[in-house]
């Protein structure tokens, strides 16, 4: 997608040319300033209806720009101009824009395409990102896809054009992991559900009949492990979600919380109680082979792979309350990372690796805040009457969580980016708790 | 025999029920054949053939406009020469279209905007459309709810505070404008490192933080306005009076008061921070600017954060053009050097 190796030659010509330009001219720099300031505002961009020459590829075409705009909206960095502003139709624009006319409308970039049907059911979407001012094309793509998954197509685009213009991977093209919850209160049914990151598509894995809590999707996204309570031992299954089969990938005698597979999918970090004392394990299902990795007693738990899988961080109240703590992939060396007022739980390594997320209790509220690794430049992001289970998004730059309110004990689904400027509900059918985010999908 | 038989399907029948019993809604394959192709040239663009990178490394064509901007007419091709070639309403041959690669519009000379002065923004939908949520819990939601950034109204708000020379106010005015008093009785604050290494840290928000920031913020634009008095005009009177009262600071300043309105800091990437970048650009007579040349044209050929920095500030610069500057300095203008620096501006 990005060309940009130059030719010797063209180096050579370029620098002739500035050469050339320096000699014919006053000198550069006879004015110079400083720019040191700007400003922190989303990107306008226009997303035109895509073209298309039958009456279904059109409507198509202006269902997949919809998503592409709402995809773009919601992730705060870009505002999309609305439509009826546009002054190009979709057809006058399977050429050149006419520049001008979009930054007459505050248009930064523009969004173009084209609709073609494929056979019976296939469809080819090509589209365009142009840079308004430059009057330049940033990406050209074509994609090819059953014309059903035709939002895939719209994810792919948005994390195209995310990703081209903010310089960070996009996360469009993935889906949420919750548990579904309904009933009123002591008689709660569970379902394990799933959904697109935009809330369509929305599908139940389970029945209801039996509890299950903590879906994480495995690092390939292909498989979602849960914990379950068949009868009276909880059992922790993995569902395929290709196939819909579940496995069980282990019983332990005591309680278990919260699977979260190391990144390279092999292992599992459990939390299993002997006695009353919770510690924390790595479970290796191929092998069979569980290892203990605290051993410690005070209670541990709600551990998380570092994205290279060589650190943890966990929960642990063996200080008197309950804090942060990072010790390496074998149990050793472990130390405290949080200190501020407050208690700490349910951490959560970001994908990148720079911040650690979690929940923090303190006066009454619920946060949701990252710290760094290294315990460094605590921030808290969200306050509520109950916020709880974090979780990122593949890029990083988002935590998915719940937010409970005390006035109807609702439960949402909520983003925040890590600027902590955009907090979003994530609409759901009915309660939803415990979220996971997918990778994004193969 | 018979027995056995049914016996079987009895169990096949109870096995076949756990399996559908366990596996409610099987899901679809999750990664259906989506197939990714080439990528797409440009579309036809017949006369162009100049250095198809060039589209990608210089992000600024050249424009060449008329002098005297041509008002927007809607109608087909106002445009420069480079654009009537083009089947303008195009005969359904896309496959040409997509197969021709061509570099951006070199001379597409896209009429320096009539209307963006230093007002950014002003045609664009009122509604900001980052949708928030509408508030969070009821009870405490006035204290809690995050304060949005409604470009928008910052924008006016920013634009209505006199500019104030030193950059400090301005990144103040970055915070978000939302409702401080209602957040003035809040908990109390929490420790917090304030003092970050990290610029785009500190352009972070973190929710206690936040509370200061918006009383500092509301001081100093209190002070802004009855200290600074009319400074917006004081910066512009020139352009009309006396060139000679223009020192190279004042005119140093007045480009940087203009520019630095239509520069989106592009914040979204984490590597950005620390970037800075210089671009030079030739300015015609009437401000209109024509031509912009990154200084370090090896970095941005290889360096995609570096790149998505180098388009934020030239298409700032392209959208304050025409840039209101004295003309009869025009010498001193016609060929400046700007130094985006994302550093400072992220950490104020």
């Amino acid at each position: 997608m990005i060309r940009e190796r130059w030719s010797r030659r063209e180096l050579l010509a370029a620098g002739a040319a500035v050469a050339a330009v320096g000699l014919s001219r006053p000198a550069w720099g006879q004015l110079r300033v400083d720019i040191t300031r700007g400003r922190v505002e989303p990107m306008p961009i226009a997303v035109s209806p895509f073209a298309g020459d039958r009456p279904s590829e059109v409507e198509l075409g202006r269902r997949i720009a919809e998503v592409v705009a709402a995809d773009l909206d919601g992730s705060g960095w870009f505002r999309t101009i609305d439509p009826r502003a546009y002054i190009q139709s979709p057809d006058e624009l399977r050429t050149v824009p006419r520049f001008a006319e979009w930054q007459q409308i505050g248009a930064q970039a523009l969004i173009s395409g084209v609709v073609r049907g494929e056979g019976a059911d296939g469809m080819a979407v090509e589209f365009r990102l142009w840079d308004v001012f430059a009057g330049s094309q940033m990406i050209g793509l074509r994609l090819v896809l059953a014309r059903d998954i035709w939002r895939r197509a719209a994810h792919r685009i948005a994390d195209a054009v995310y990703e081209r213009l903010t310089g960070e991977s996009g996360y469009f093209d993935t889906r949420i992991a919750y548990i579904a919850e309904t009933g009123p209160p002591g008689q709660r049914i569970k379902r394990l559900a799933i959904m697109d990151q935009d809330g369509y598509d929305n599908r139940y894995l389970t029945d209801g009949s039996e509890l299950v809590l903590t879906p994480r999707f495995t690092p390939d996204g292909r498989g979602l492990a849960y914990l379950a309570y068949r009868g009276l031992v909880p059992g922790i299954y993995l569902r395929d979600l290709e196939t819909g089969r579940d496995r069980p990938l282990g019983r332990f005698a005591g309680m278990n919380f919260a699977p979260r597979f190391a990144p390279d999918g092999n292992s599992l970090l459990l939390t299993i109680a002997v006695g009353g004392n919770s510690d924390i394990y790595e479970y290796e299902p191929a092998r069979d082979r569980l290892v203990r990795l605290t051993d410690h007693p005070a209670i541990d738990t709600s551990p998380s792979y570092a994205p290279d899988g060589q650190r943890i961080v966990f929960n642990s109240n063996r200080g008197g309350s309950p804090q942060l703590y990072v010790m390496d992939r074998d149990g050793g060396n472990v130390r405290r990372i949080s200190f501020g007022d407050g208690l700490y739980g349910s951490p959560v390594w970001s994908p990148r690796g720079d911040v650690i997320a979690f929940t923090k209790i303190r006066g009454g509220f619920f946060h949701i805040g990252v710290m760094r690794p290294d315990g460094g430049e605590e921030r808290l992001l969200t306050r509520s009457f109950l916020d709880e289970a974090p979780s990122f998004a593949p890029n990083g730059r988002l935590i998915l969580f719940h937010r409970q309110d005390p006035l109807n004990d609702r439960i949402r689904l909520m983003t925040i980016d890590l600027t902590g400027y955009r907090l979003r509900e994530l609409p759901t059918a009915t309660d939803a708790s415990d979220p996971d985010w997918s990778p994004l999908i193969p | 025999m018979r027995r056995a038989w049914a016996l079987s399907l009895l169990l096949h029948g109870a096995l076949l029920a756990l399996v559908l019993g366990r596996t409610p809604a099987p899901l679809p394959p999750p990664d259906p054949p989506l197939v990714v192709e080439v990528d797409l040239a440009a579309p036809p663009e017949p006369e162009e053939t100049a250095a198809p990178e060039r589209a990608e490394t210089a992000p600024l064509p050249e424009r060449v406009p008329a002098a005297p901007p041509p008002e927007p007419k809607p109608a087909p091709l106002p445009d420069a020469p480079a654009e009537t070639d083009r089947p303008d309403p195009p005969e359904p041959q896309p496959e040409e279209a997509t197969a021709e690669p061509q570099a951006e519009p070199e001379e597409s000379a896209p009429a320096p905007a009539p209307a963006p002065p230093p007002e950014p923004s002003p045609a664009t939908p009122p509604e900001p459309a980052v949708r928030e949520l509408a508030d969070a819990a009821p009870a405490e939601s006035p204290r809690i709810r995050p304060p949005r950034p409604r470009p928008a109204r910052l924008a006016q708000a920013r634009a209505r505070t006199p500019p104030v020379p030193r950059p400090r106010p301005a990144r103040l005015a970055q915070s978000p404008p939302s409702q401080p008093d209602a957040k003035g009785d809040g908990p109390p604050l929490e420790r917090a490192d304030v003092t970050s290494p990290d610029p785009l840290d500190a352009l972070l928000r973190s929710v206690e933080q936040v509370d200061r920031r918006l009383r500092d913020q509301e001081r100093q634009q209190g002070r802004g306005e009855r200290a600074e008095g009319r400074p917006e005009e004081g910066a512009d009177a020139p352009a009309e009076a006396d060139a000679g009262a223009v020192s190279l600071a004042e005119l140093q300043r007045m480009v940087e008061e203009q520019v630095y309105r239509c520069w989106i800091l592009p914040v979204g990437a984490r590597g950005v921070r620390g970037l800075n970048v210089l671009v030079r650009f030739s300015v015609a007579p009437d401000g209109t600017v024509r031509r912009a040349e990154v200084v370090d044209r090896e970095r941005l050929a290889r360096d995609p954060l570096f790149r998505i920095v180098a388009e934020s500030a030239i298409r700032a610069v392209r959208r304050c053009s025409p840039l209101q500057l004295p003309k009869e300095r025009y010498a001193q203008w016609r060929a400046i050097e700007m130094n985006f620096d994302l550093e400072k501006a992220l950490s104020g």
